[in-house]
């Protein structure tokens, strides 16, 4: 507890998102109680925990898919009280929880439909090119339902989506979650690249040790309260409570 | 079998149809003191209403499917009714080409009822059948259909029903004394079922169809049981108003009516008998009102315009603004009961 | 056979009206759960505009017609402001008595402002002259008809393949969250559909009025009614399915009419509402029922 502020302070000016006193509530049930991280330019930060912590209403409360109270600043803006719209707009994304892509829309229009808030029409034609090279299984079922791509396709094609719109910051949620230990391999490269490339990127996951590998910092939830956070390997060096709560054995 | 779950539910249930009955018949006897002859007439036809509502209330309220085939149900009660009644030499006059000897025979008043409640409470249960298997809005609209089905039957096979024109000659049978203790029998029917454990099985299902087959609860036969109950009902109302007026058409047992009636038990509250009878009162006597503004009167000295569709406006506003509102009517799952008996632990399921 | 190429022309052109009616139900009802029973005032809203442009001096044809479409449009996005909005994340229950009032409530109004008996409009009447092929007698107006559905729904397939808005209502279909999540607003999305539902009742009314040469408060009433059966039986939210339902629809009557004797032929309604309740024991979603998963969670 003591290390934390420190470690913000340092982290003060170049705050990308800064949650502070974060409730989350479904009708009158709180699900997360008064919460405060932040997520700094350029960096990867990891939201751990067990089923049921919270973290994908943490993530969902940041783009306002759920009614919450307290701070949340981006870009120095207060963006709690914005339109979800508004909000992806100002350079947020998210490649949500199971994935969610369009299964009665072609991979093709997925994309195109990630790209809706841009103007630049043509740089973006050719970024769908760009992700349609990359992974020529999407390329190959372009014009295809997306409903019909595999589960690490619809990931792949889900972060891609997000990424269309050009963000400032991009969140994903459980993005390993139900795949094969082959294909998350190649979902946490893919995050390793975005990282690489200098995209802000807030994490949440249950597959704690890939995680940690990613992260430069990392919030542990449970119940809804932030009980610990810090490096990758502060936090692995907290042993006991990790192996508890995510599994991972330091 | 137990009927109950609870002794505290059966208590509950008597006590809340008792004071809806004092209710209900406090506000008949009233008119039959004080009221003028044209005055029963209304009286009477708000009684058949209630039936109506209560009927709608049994289905409706505890399976949270809409239906709007109530008036259907209502009008075949009142017709197979009225042709059993109706003396042989008036029905050789208005209907002479009758199919199956229809016009060759008549019967007593209470063998007519049983007849006709039996015919619809069959033709529910048939029906009953495919709408128990449709969730939600599919529900609905088949029960639309049953609704355009008996209607366009009713206009079209005029050798039996006459269509447009009066079915004359019926009996008067009943009286307001008669509908009054109809009806408080009909509200501790619906009161009954509401708190048995059937109706709490049902309104526990009515939200999650999976949750409740878990519960092991066969929903299917449950939802059928309520559908023919609420049949049954509304063939009374329609037996109850054929044997007052004397009189029948098919125009009456359609949508206008079953936008009425829906309105009633909506504003009240679909999920409670309170609501039902408290929605058929207020909407009773608010259009009694509107309706006299329709006409143009004049009032404080000043003459008001002729409005004619004030009443529709009126009842359409009333579902609007209920359901942007106050989507569970009034009251909710108010019972009026629970006005007196405070402090004690009223299940509200 | 030129009876049969005759009827089949028929059950065509009603077919094609059904369509028009069914795809602005269910473009509506797929993007908000929302059965739209106020349609058929939407329409009848079309029908009034028709005739107070006649009774201004209004000659010119085209200009009564885009009245009467732009009118529907405004009544349509109108409609969704202030009546619907407030219940869009409801259950669809909720929606539809919502709708139900809404009709309620306009149609008594028509009575009250306009006149409860039907007016005469006979500007549309230029549409619906005779045709002589051969041996088959035809009118125009059933032509027009069919071809005026067969354009529209081809607009609207491009305009929900190609453009941006188009795509996004598609997939709002499916999922609504996520498609404001790609920073599409809701509200314009929502919008489109209206005006879309608005812009084929305008067209419905068209030929209705043109058909029928009268306007009265319940004037798109039972048109919709079927079309509502038409989308049931489609698969309701399906848009395929509402073209299809609407043409079955159309095949149905016509076949009933042709096939039932004379003193049946006012049970048609009777007979094809039975049948159409058989199909949805068969198929309880309807036809051509649209998919219903939002996304694959694991």
């Amino acid at each position: 507890m003591t290390v934390v502020p420190l470690v913000l302070l340092s982290l003060q000016k170049t705050n990308m998102l800064e949650v502070k006193n974060l409730s989350v509530f479904y009708g009158r049930i709180k699900v997360v109680h008064s919460i405060d991280f932040s997520v700094k330019k350029g960096s990867c930060v990891a939201l751990l925990g067990p089923n049921g912590a919270g973290k994908t209403s943490t993530i969902s409360s940041i783009l306002g898919t759920v009614s919450s109270s307290g701070s949340i600043r981006f870009l120095d803006k207060d963006i709690s009280k914005m339109h979800t719209e508004e909000r992806v707009k100002l350079g947020i994304s998210i490649a949500p929880e199971g994935r969610r892509v369009f299964s009665n829309l072609s991979v093709f229009e997925n994309l195109f439909i990630g790209s809706a808030i841009r103007e630049d029409r043509k740089a973006a034609d050719e970024e769908i090119n760009a992700w349609l090279k990359t992974f020529p299984i999407l390329d190959e079922r372009r014009d295809q339902a997306a409903g019909t791509l595999s589960g690490g396709e619809q990931q792949m094609l889900t972060i891609a989506r997000a990424l269309m719109s050009r963000p400032k910051i991009l969140l994903l949620d459980e993005p390993s979650l139900g795949l094969a230990p082959r294909i998350t391999r190649q979902v946490f490269e893919l995050i390793q690249d975005l990282k690489a490339q200098g995209m802000t990127i807030l994490l949440v996951e249950q597959n704690a040790t890939e995680a940690l590998k990613l992260a430069d910092f990392s919030f542990i939830l449970n119940s809804g309260n932030v009980i610990a956070s810090g490096s990758s390997e502060e936090i692995l060096n907290k042993g006991d409570l990790m192996s508890s709560l995510t599994g991972v054995e330091a | 079998m137990r009927i109950f779950q609870s002794i505290r539910s059966f208590k509950n249930a008597v006590w809340g149809a008792s004071l809806l009955s004092i209710l209900v018949a406090g506000i008949g006897l009233l008119v039959i003191v004080f009221g003028e002859k044209y005055h029963l007439r209304l009286v009477y036809a708000a009684y058949v209403n209630l039936l109506v509502v209560l009927g709608l209330q049994v289905f409706m309220g505890n399976t949270n499917i809409t239906n709007l085939s109530h008036s259907a149900f209502m009008g075949l009660g009142a017709y197979v009714a009225a042709i059993c009644v109706t003396p042989v030499t008036i029905k050789k006059l208005s209907l002479p080409d009758a199919p199956w000897g229809l016009n060759t025979f008549e019967l007593d008043a209470f063998s007519s009822a049983i007849i006709s409640l039996t015919i619809t409470g069959f033709l529910a249960f048939l029906t009953g059948l495919i709408i128990v298997r449709l969730s939600g809005i599919g529900a609905t609209i088949v029960t639309i259909a049953i609704l355009v089905i008996v209607h366009s039957v009713f206009m079209h096979r005029t050798d039996i029903f006459k269509g447009k024109q009066a079915f004359f000659g019926i009996p008067q049978v009943f009286d307001l004394y008669s509908i009054i203790i109809i009806s408080i029998g009909v509200i501790f029917v619906a009161r009954f079922f509401r708190e048995s454990k059937w109706g709490i099985q049902l309104r526990a299902s009515s939200d999650d169809d999976t949750s409740a087959s878990a519960m092991g609860v066969n929903i299917f036969n449950l939802r059928l049981f309520a559908w023919t109950l609420g049949g049954l009902i509304l063939a009374m109302a329609g037996i109850c108003y054929a044997y007052f007026l004397g009189t029948i058409s098919a125009r009456p047992f359609y949508f206008s009516h079953v936008f009425l009636t829906l309105a009633m038990l909506i504003l009240g509250g679909m999920r409670s008998i309170t609501g039902a009878v408290l929605g058929t009162i207020m909407i009773t006597f608010g259009l009694e009102w509107v309706r006299f503004m329709e006409t143009g009167p004049v009032l404080i000295g000043i003459k008001f315009p002729e409005m004619l569709g004030l009443s529709g406006i009126t009842l359409g506003a009333v579902i609007v603004l209920i359901m942007v509102l106050r989507n569970g009517g009034l009251v909710g799952n108010f019972e009026i009961e629970q006005m007196f008996l405070k402090g004690r632990n009223v299940p509200k399921v | 056979m030129d009876y049969i190429v005759q009827q089949t022309l028929n059950a065509l052109s009603f077919g094609a009206e059904y369509a028009l009616i069914a795809l602005g139900l269910a473009i509506v009802f797929s993007i908000m759960n929302l059965v739209n029973f106020a349609h058929g005032e939407v329409i009848a809203i079309g029908g009034y505009t028709m005739m107070v442009m006649a009774t201004l001096a209004f000659k010119n044809p085209i200009i009564i017609i885009l009245g009467a479409v732009l009118a529907a449009i405004i009544m349509a996005l109108f409609l969704e402001r202030i009546a619907f909005r407030p219940v869009r994340y409801a259950d669809a229950t909720t929606g539809l008595l919502t709708a139900f009032g809404v009709s309620l409530i306009l149609q008594n109004l028509f009575l009250l402002l306009v006149s409860p008996r039907p007016i005469a409009v006979t500007s549309m009447y230029f549409l619906d002259w005779p045709i002589r092929l051969g041996p088959i007698q035809i009118s125009s107006l059933q032509i027009f008809e069919t071809l005026a559905t067969l354009i529209a729904i081809l607009l609207l397939v491009l305009f929900l393949k190609k453009s941006l808005l188009g795509i996004a209502m598609r997939a709002a279909s499916l999922d609504f969250e996520m498609v404001r999540l790609m920073g599409i607003r809701a509200n314009r999305v929502i919008a489109a559909a209206f005006a879309i539902s608005g812009l084929l009742a305008g067209i419905a009314a068209i030929f209705i009025i043109a058909r029928r040469g009268a306007v009265d408060p319940t004037l798109g009433f039972n048109p919709v009614l079927k079309a509502f059966v038409a989308c049931v039986v489609g698969g309701f939210g399906s848009l395929p399915g509402a073209v299809l339902g609407g043409f079955l629809l159309g095949a149905l009557e016509v076949g009933m009419l042709v096939l039932l004797p004379q003193s049946y032929g006012g049970m048609k309604d009777a007979f094809v509402f039975a049948i159409i309740a058989i199909i949805l024991v068969w198929r309880p979603e309807g036809i051509l029922s649209p998919p219903k998963e939002k996304g694959d969670k694991i």
